[in-house]
């Protein structure tokens, strides 16, 4: 029987703000976190790449003080992981980061980038531990599994506990988006102009997010359990998902243990393909748990944060349990026709007797997540 | 904790000039980048060694460096060079061509990633088969190596034993450990991480 799992402590760090109450307070308030970018310091030819676009890049982004982005996530992502880790200096952790790019922009635009031997995701873990005191680590790992790379993480994290391999995992996450990254999703055409409506007949794609989250896993009993993670790879083509989901219909049926989910925290991208897929996905859900469970996001208000948005959505879940409240989707207006239904609109509410929450993802190369958190009732 | 390790090696040129034998298995083939065809071009050559696995681990000391710089340092913004920026993506290559599909991580740990994963592989999925995909650029060729691991594997070639006192830390990089493999050489790959020939097979 596999031990259960804890969620004993997190944090985050967003465009909301330093904290999980800070995006606890954005989410609620209906604020969104976007900004329009100033590109002066970008290489030249993506400067004029920009200019001939319809409109500028907008992002969530972290006010950061440090010069290059390794300092920058290393910092935040430090953090978040003291936040998590007090004092304590446990004997048996591991640690694992998520991350898409890691520190990408620090060295991607220099010419000699190819004859550099250096792995870029990994630096930033390294670096981030040596800002954390003195610690020794029983197993480190770095997840890309592109935009479910938290679901990786988490799914991995899971494997360690319940092999006795560690006692915690602590959990990273983060990305930074720069002129590489929000020039890779124009290319795709895959940007909103207008900021980002998931679920929404006007939606016209994501924006993009800073973003630096942790988790502390154990298996001591604590206030949230983890009550399974399950990733998958459907292999169906680099950027766009099977129309019916498989791959998260697939995540649900491979949960070795089941609750019936009384709200979803969807990946929810405000992309055509995305909202469409997981819409299907979620209705698929709803039946085979026979509850119209309530469905929002985050994306409207942080951005897209890559490798840490289910980490971000994991928070949100459990922000929502601790208040026993939801927050809703943006634009109660002209929703349009969706088959799943009771997605959240017209502000917060309370949600009496919220117990779990399913929080999913979706990323390139056909890579999908799936997991679900509930109140703990062993503490 | 023990784990049994078959390998498969490979070095490719890519060699874009001739339609290759797998070209109908991936759609837009020619799009693919480097990286992505050596995969596909080594699971079509060890298709045989490639069966069903319960979880692939994705491995390259580079990360995605070649795809990105290709990307960022082009006269002309293109999508499809993107996409390859994420290296998760070279999965679809593998998936594509064996016809095989589910649980899969794109781990990454510099120099040390494969060295790395076998110590956790011993600590933490002894009872999972998995597939290892290591691809690596070199000068003039890419390395694209498969490693099946499981606690016990028919006609394996080598041992893999993690001692109670085993800590983390590379004593050797990934480049070592693949010539320590092709010459059949025992070796402590981290503390309490030894690799032995399997001398039944």
């Amino acid at each position: 029987m596999p031990s259960r799992i804890f969620i004993e402590s997190f944090d985050c760090v967003t465009g909301a703000g330093f904290g999980s109450d800070q995006l606890w307070a954005a989410l609620t308030a209906g604020s969104s976190c976007f900004e329009t970018l100033d590109t002066t310091s970008w290489p030249r030819h993506i400067q004029t790449y920009w200019s001939e676009q319809l409109h500028r890049p907008i992002a969530s982004k972290i006010d950061l003080p440090k010069a290059t982005d390794l300092e920058g996530l290393s910092d935040l992502l430090a953090r978040v992981a003291r936040t998590c880790l007090g004092d304590r200096r446990p004997s048996k952790i591991g640690v694992i980061l998520a991350t898409t790019k890691g520190a990408i922009e620090d060295f991607v635009w220099q010419d000699d980038f190819n004859r550099l031997a250096v792995d870029p995701l990994e630096l930033v873990l390294a670096r981030t531990l040596e800002k954390l005191p003195a610690q020794s680590w029983e197993l480190t790992q770095v997840v890309s599994n592109s935009c479910a790379s938290s679901h990786g993480a988490l799914a991995l994290a899971k494997r360690w506990l319940e092999t006795d391999s560690c006692d915690e995992v602590l959990v990273l996450a983060g990305d930074l988006v720069g002129p590489f990254i929000q020039t890779g999703f124009q290319s795709l055409k895959a940007l909103s102009s207008q900021g980002c409506k998931p679920f929404h007949e006007e939606r016209d794609g994501l924006v993009l997010g800073d973003a630096a989250a942790a988790i502390l896993l154990t298996r001591r009993a604590a206030g949230f359990e983890l009550v399974d993670v399950q990733i998958t790879n459907e292999a169906f083509t680099v950027t766009g998902p099977t129309p019916e989901g498989l791959g998260l219909q697939l995540c649900l049926k491979a949960m070795k243990h089941q609750r019936r989910p009384d709200l979803a925290i969807a990946h929810g991208t405000g992309t055509g393909l995305n909202d469409l897929t997981e819409d299907h996905a979620l209705r698929v859900a709803q039946t085979h748990y026979e509850t119209d469970f309530a469905i929002t996001g985050t994306k409207w208000c942080i951005g897209h944060t890559l490798a840490a948005s289910g980490a971000l959505d994991l928070i949100a879940a459990l922000m929502c349990l601790k208040h026993q409240r939801v927050y809703a989707l943006p634009g109660s207006e002209a929703r349009g026709k969706w088959q799943a239904k009771n997605f959240v609109t017209g502000g917060a509410r309370a949600l009496d007797n919220l117990h779990t929450v399913l929080v999913t993802s979706l990323g390139f190369g056909g890579t999908n997540g799936a997991l679900l958190v509930q109140k703990s009732e062993a503490r | 904790m023990k784990l049994s390790l078959r390998a498969k090696f490979h070095e490719i040129r890519v060699d874009r000039s001739i339609t290759p034998l797998w070209a109908d298995k991936i759609k837009r083939w020619s799009q693919l980048d480097d990286a992505s065809w050596v995969v596909a071009q080594a699971a079509s050559i060890s298709k045989d060694f490639l069966t069903p696995v319960e979880q692939t681990i994705l491995l390259s000391s580079q990360a995605s460096n070649d795809a990105d710089s290709h990307f960022a340092q082009a006269s002309k913004i293109s999508p499809s060079a993107f996409v390859h920026t994420l290296p998760n993506v070279r999965y679809l290559a593998l998936a594509s061509v064996t016809g095989h599909a589910g649980r899969m991580w794109c781990l990454s740990q510099g120099s040390a990633s494969l060295v790395t994963f076998l110590r956790e592989a011993c600590l933490a999925h002894a009872g999972v088969t998995t597939l290892v995909v290591n691809v690596n650029r070199r000068p003039d060729h890419f390395e694209c190596d498969f490693y099946q691991l499981a606690a016990l594997l028919d006609g394996a070639d080598f041992l893999l034993e993690l001692r109670k006192d085993s800590r983390p830390g590379a004593l050797v990089d990934d480049e070592t450990l693949r010539r320590l493999l092709l010459s059949r050489s025992p070796a402590e790959l981290s503390p309490g991480l030894m690799l032995r020939n399997n001398d039944v097979s």
